[in-house]
């Protein structure tokens, strides 16, 4: 039980939980929005800003590299929208272009910086797949602010949120616009992305936003619910996936908690089956 | 707008791109009625319905409600969105979908109200939903479902419902109910429009009828309508003004 006094392993604990408990609620709203693949999306698009920011500005704070990354990612999301909106490419075709143009452009910028020598580089390929480890005190305490600052912007926006997504013309009859609340959420998913880049990586921070709320909408039929379960289980995934980077320590944290995410969502989905069952044969 | 009218459409036009959806529409609602907006696929009728309920702004033309301006009265009118717009799988239960129509009258930090909560129960049971409250919308039946968004309706202490298509997927004891429910709410004072297709059963419950092509080519009484000589026109079926 040594982990539990152990300040690295305590630092990664409450970054990968603060980032899984943000990225869990907003994964919600983008599931019922059915735009899921708009995490991956966003977390490919924000390569690009986080490399522009270290070739202009040669800082390596995460704050600045989140802010690069948002403005990056939400580039990214109104380019697919664009595209979708403008030409016949299809929703989903529009986001493969985008995805994999601005995976492509970030690691274009990447070796770019590599090859020119750019004092303080060491780490910036780890936003590939993320290094949870590299996190610093203060990284934990802007992670918790904007953690904080997503909450609430979901908890006081809530009613109109569900209202857009269940029934956008019902909204707009009320005098909601849809158009500015469809950019709230992905506002706050491109934010949830940026700030979890460092833990997860772009590869698979999709999974952080995702996964947790599928395994929560098997069970609930509301959506706040839902938020709550997928909270609960994104604090046990995260939990559990650094316990077994810290059990195996040559192993980074990122990859341990998606697949401890998705073994939830596997025995979320068994559990459901067998309680269905169960109800049938009574 | 006479005193007896809900709602009031001034030379209402719209159009997507270069077609125009609807063009220069006047019409007036009369109260206590139910009135059917028909008329063949693509003639506006859906249009016509937003533009009354102020969800989408007409590019010219207004709309009067009950004899001031469209936003002003608001809440005296609900809106009943097609089937197919809806999200059936979408996490929410019956009762809070109720109580989506007293949203407005909240801040986001407020709680229901017992009155607000009274509201909503009512509206629930008048709709014979009871028992059924905490189910998710997907698992009810199609009449069921209608029947949960007209009780949306009915707790908003709306006076004028607009129903897009409402019977679309019922079968024939649900599109029974729905008709009786539609007499129900007319004859408790309040006024029913409705977007309709089918011309079979028009007349029963349907007291007026605008036929629409882009333009209104007929309004009136159901039958008139129904045996008009502009509904063979409209649809290009010679013997389609015989029907009851």
């Amino acid at each position: 039980m040594d982990f539990l006094v152990n300040p690295v392993f305590i630092n990664v604990l409450m970054g990968v939980v603060l980032i899984s408990i943000s990225t869990a609620a907003v994964g919600c709203f983008l599931y019922v929005q059915k735009n899921a693949l708009l995490g991956e999306t966003l977390a490919h698009g924000c390569l690009p800003g986080i490399y522009c920011v270290f070739i202009f500005s040669a800082t390596r704070d995460l704050l600045w590299l989140s802010i690069g990354a948002t403005l990056s990612g939400l580039l990214s999301s109104y380019l697919v929208d664009f595209i979708a909106a403008k030409s016949r490419i299809s929703r989903d075709g529009a986001m493969a272009v985008v995805l994999s143009s601005m995976f492509g452009l970030g690691i274009v910028l990447l070796s770019f910086v590599q090859q020119n020598n750019y004092p303080n580089q060491n780490g910036l390929e780890d936003l590939f797949f993320g290094n949870a480890a590299a996190m610093s005190s203060k990284d934990i305490r802007i992670i918790g602010l904007i953690s904080c600052g997503i909450w609430l912007l979901l908890i006081t926006n809530y009613r109109k949120l569900l209202l857009i997504l269940f029934d956008s013309d019902f909204a707009k009859f009320q005098g909601i616009r849809p158009r500015l609340y469809n950019s709230l959420i992905s506002t706050l998913a491109a934010i949830s992305v940026a700030i979890g880049m460092q833990t997860a990586g772009a590869v698979l921070i999709a999974a952080l936003i995702i996964t947790p709320a599928a395994a929560a909408r098997i069970w609930c039929s509301r959506l706040v619910d839902m938020i709550l379960l997928a909270v609960v289980f994104a604090i046990i995934g995260g939990s559990a996936g650094t316990l077994c980077s810290y059990a195996a320590p040559k192993m980074p944290t990122g990859p341990w908690v998606v697949v401890c995410m998705a073994l939830i969502f596997f025995l979320s989905t068994l559990m459901k089956r067998i309680y269905l069952a169960s109800l049938t044969s009574k | 707008m006479t005193p007896n009218s809900c709602l009031l459409a001034r030379n209402l036009s719209f159009s997507f791109g270069e077609n125009p959806a609807i063009h220069e529409i006047s019409v007036e609602f009369t109260r206590g009625k139910i009135t059917g907006i028909m008329g063949p696929n693509g003639s506006g009728k859906s249009t016509l319905l937003k533009c009354l309920s102020g969800i989408i702004e007409p590019h010219s033309g207004d709309v009067l409600a009950f004899g001031g301006l469209l936003s002003d009265f608001q809440d005296k009118i609900s809106y009943i969105p097609q089937k197919e717009k809806i999200d059936w799988d979408f996490p929410i239960t019956v009762k809070d979908l109720v109580r989506t129509s007293l949203y407005k009258s909240l801040k986001w930090y407020e709680r229901f109200s017992a009155e607000l909560i009274r509201l909503s129960d009512q509206a629930i049971q008048t709709m014979g939903l009871e028992g059924f409250e905490n189910k998710q919308i997907g698992q009810l039946s199609g009449g069921q479902q209608q029947r949960a968004f007209l009780a949306r309706a009915l707790a908003s202490n709306a006076e004028v419902f607009l129903l897009d298509e409402p019977f679309t997927g019922l079968d024939a004891k649900a599109t029974e109910d729905l008709i009786r429910i539609l007499k129900k709410i007319r004859d408790d004072g309040k006024s029913v429009i409705v977007v309709h297709h089918d011309f079979s059963n028009a007349a029963l419950f349907l007291d007026e009828i605008i036929l629409l092509k882009t333009t209104v080519l007929k309004f009136g009484s159901a039958n008139e309508v129904i045996n008009s000589p502009e509904l063979r026109r409209a649809f290009g079926f010679p013997g389609m003004g015989q029907m009851h």
